[in-house]
């Protein structure tokens, strides 16, 4: 390889994380019928390619700030041709915080499929990982772009793909539903995430999120704005499944195979991802986002305490674990919603910024360990071929190690030290607590009821005496307990050095949500 | 007042430290091998040895509590919001559009209410 052609790759490296999953995505299903089972060393290649240009993506924006792409350009950075006062091409446009989400997805992603390997059985063709490709490209390409209708298209990308991963067992009828179910409220988010864009471009005439941030800020607002921002922070929030929207949320967890469930873990934070660019570098300077500040806290307050109090009744594993799921987006709800309030306040820099970095990186954190959570439930399920924990008892004495990293993951969701849970949610505590002491205190307790069904679980699956039909079981294949050692070693190094992602990651991502002269200095 | 709120760099105000807390875990263990090692060196399972002595009832025949039965008293205690909130859990996709639409509803009110005011 020469210099010129790594500089090549690297110049277009935003461009080739959204193609290359999405041609390995069509070329899989041929590659299967050639190659037979080949098809997942391919698809784990197209993977780890991905992720390495994610991740030069990644460390070119920490080191020289927020990166433009426009497609079709002469010159990539060039966003505005001559003559053109507006942009016009697609253009990704990639600050700190697109770039860890896309960092994020991409590693779950080649975690998940490397899990899935020996992981999910009845892999008949090459759909399975056809559709893993797919909902990784709508991802990324999701956080990358810097326009609305892209935003869209890849908002489209990613549900549809999940819909058919969620259904993906067709001889199940719980499966069948839960992709309906999925897919009629992606519609219905999608219908008004269209009309909200709709609104946009009638009223500014431009679909890029910058330009139209910088007319909406500038030009001051306008009530088809307001009704814009509302209907797209509705369909953002639903998608990210905040209570009271959030019963899809242990349907399709519950019914998906495993290795998909964490990977659509990771795409409802691309929701969250969605509502934070909106209502931060759109209408961050409304004086009226508080409403949204408080739609946002109320919502995440309810998800704590409904979510928290619904996991400790359930006895479905993999619907214990998306209650507790559904918690955890309360905490990323509620310390985002108390950083947007706070903007403008004197203290903001005290508190606000404070909520904002612990928001981020509970984000980050929740991605990971609930993905953890939810391979070891696999692990588990493909182990006994049950999920009723009231069936399940004294596993650990088959399978140590998997009953280690499940510990794992529960302790990070409950927040306890050492794990990358416990840092992110102190953070959040402390900061939301000098922003409204109650919101701190239902945050605490929501935290401490969470670790209670989590503690139910592992002691009903791993602990008690041993069943007898499990007696000739053995401990998780060697592929499967690599993919969960990974996501293991994350959520420690994480909880072992949150500094590091705080000061490094968190806080550029937070500065950048608020930077909005920059956003838009960018293209314009 | 101003409200300092340390980052994690260094030690956090709140007495945070992960490697700290991995240390203090690493003595704790080390003092709970020592006090394991003051045991005696011939004992052997069986025999009711390790069982709970029960105010010297026969010892019960082993059951295993199955996991719905965990918490029953938090469950009992809080009866009423458990059934309000099954009910409303129904599974019917129907409903789930019905919260969308409520949620959407209230956001816009509260927003077309809000630049009224505002106006």
């Amino acid at each position: 390889m020469t210099p010129e052609f790594i500089s090549f790759i690297l110049q277009n490296a935003p461009a080739l994380c959204v193609a290359v999953p999405l041609l390995s995505a069509f070329i899989v299903p041929l590659f299967r019928k050639k190659w037979g089972k080949a098809s997942a060393a391919f698809t784990l290649i197209a993977l780890l390619l991905t992720e390495c240009l994610v991740l030069s993506v990644f460390f070119s924006v920490l080191s020289g700030g927020t990166r433009v792409y426009a497609m079709g350009a002469d010159i990539p950075e060039r966003t505005l041709p001559s003559g053109l006062s507006v942009p016009i091409r697609i253009i990704l446009q990639i600050d700190v915080l697109s770039a860890i989400m896309g960092l994020v997805g991409a590693t779950i992603a080649l975690i998940s499929v490397l899990y899935s390997v020996q992981g999910v059985r009845d892999k008949a063709d090459g759909k399975f990982f056809c559709l893993m490709l797919l909902m990784l490209t709508g991802f990324i390409g999701f956080v990358f772009t810097g326009d609305f209708f892209n935003i869209f298209v890849f908002f489209e990308i990613l549900s549809i793909s999940s819909v058919g991963l969620i259904a993906f067992w067709l001889h199940k009828q719980e499966a069948v539903e839960a992709g309906f179910k999925y897919l009629s409220i992606s519609a219905v988010a999608s219908l008004f995430v269209l009309l909200a864009i709709g609104l946009l471009y009638a009223q500014h005439g431009v679909l890029n999120i910058a330009a139209i941030s910088q007319d909406v800020m500038l030009s001051g607002f306008a009530i088809v704005d307001v009704i814009a921002l509302g209907l797209l922070a509705a369909g953002f929030l639903m998608k990210c499944g905040a209570v009271p929207m959030h019963y899809w949320v242990p349907d399709a967890y519950g019914e998906s195979p495993e290795a998909v469930t964490a990977i659509l873990a990771v795409a409802s934070q691309a929701s969250l991802y969605a509502l934070l660019r909106v209502s931060f570098t759109m209408f961050g300077s409304f004086p009226l986002i508080d409403i949204i500040a408080w739609a946002m806290i109320i919502l995440g307050a309810l998800s704590l305490f409904v979510g928290s109090t619904m996991c400790l009744r359930q006895r479905d594993l993999k619907r214990l674990i998306a209650y507790g799921g559904i918690s955890q987006t309360g905490f990323i709800l509620v310390a985002m919603g108390a950083g947007l309030a706070a903007i403008g306040h004197p203290m903001f820099a005290d508190f606000g910024l404070k909520a904002m970095e612990g928001g981020i990186f509970h984000m980050i954190n929740h991605a990971f360990y609930e993905a953890l959570l939810f391979l070891s439930a696999g692990a588990i399920i493909y182990a006994t071929g049950t999920r009723d924990l009231d069936e399940l008892g004294g596993l650990a004495r088959k399978m140590p190690l998997t009953a280690i990293l499940f510990l794992v993951g529960a302790m990070a969701m409950a927040g306890l030290p050492p794990s990358n849970g416990f840092a992110s949610k102190i953070l959040i505590y402390e900061s939301v607590y000098y922003f409204n002491p109650l919101l701190a205190v239902i945050a605490l307790v929501s935290s401490v009821i969470v670790t209670v069904p989590l503690v139910k679980a592992f002691c009903a699956v791993f602990l008690g005496p041993e069943v007898k039909k499990f007696s000739g079981i053995k401990e998780t294949p060697k592929g499967m307990l690599l993919a969960m050692f990974l996501l293991a070693a994350i959520v420690l190094l994480f909880g072992l050095f949150p500094g590091i992602i705080v000061e490094f990651v968190a806080r550029p991502a937070a500065e950048a949500l608020l930077n909005w002269n920059a956003y838009w200095g960018m293209i314009l | 007042m101003a409200a300092e709120i340390p980052g994690f760099s260094g030690i956090m105000a709140t007495g945070w430290s992960p490697l700290m807390f991995i240390g203090a875990l690493a003595i704790v263990l080390m003092l709970v091998i020592a006090l394991r090692s003051f045991g005696k060196k011939g004992f052997k399972e069986g025999k009711f040895r390790a069982d709970a002595f029960l105010s010297g009832n026969e010892p019960m025949e082993k059951h295993d509590v199955k996991a719905s039965n965990f918490f029953w008293g938090f469950f009992e205690a809080f009866k009423g919001y458990y059934e309000k909130m099954l009910a409303i859990h129904t599974g019917f996709v129907n409903d789930y559009i019905f919260w969308f639409l409520f949620c959407v509803s209230l956001l816009l009110i509260a927003l077309c209410m809000g630049v009224s005011l505002w106006a």
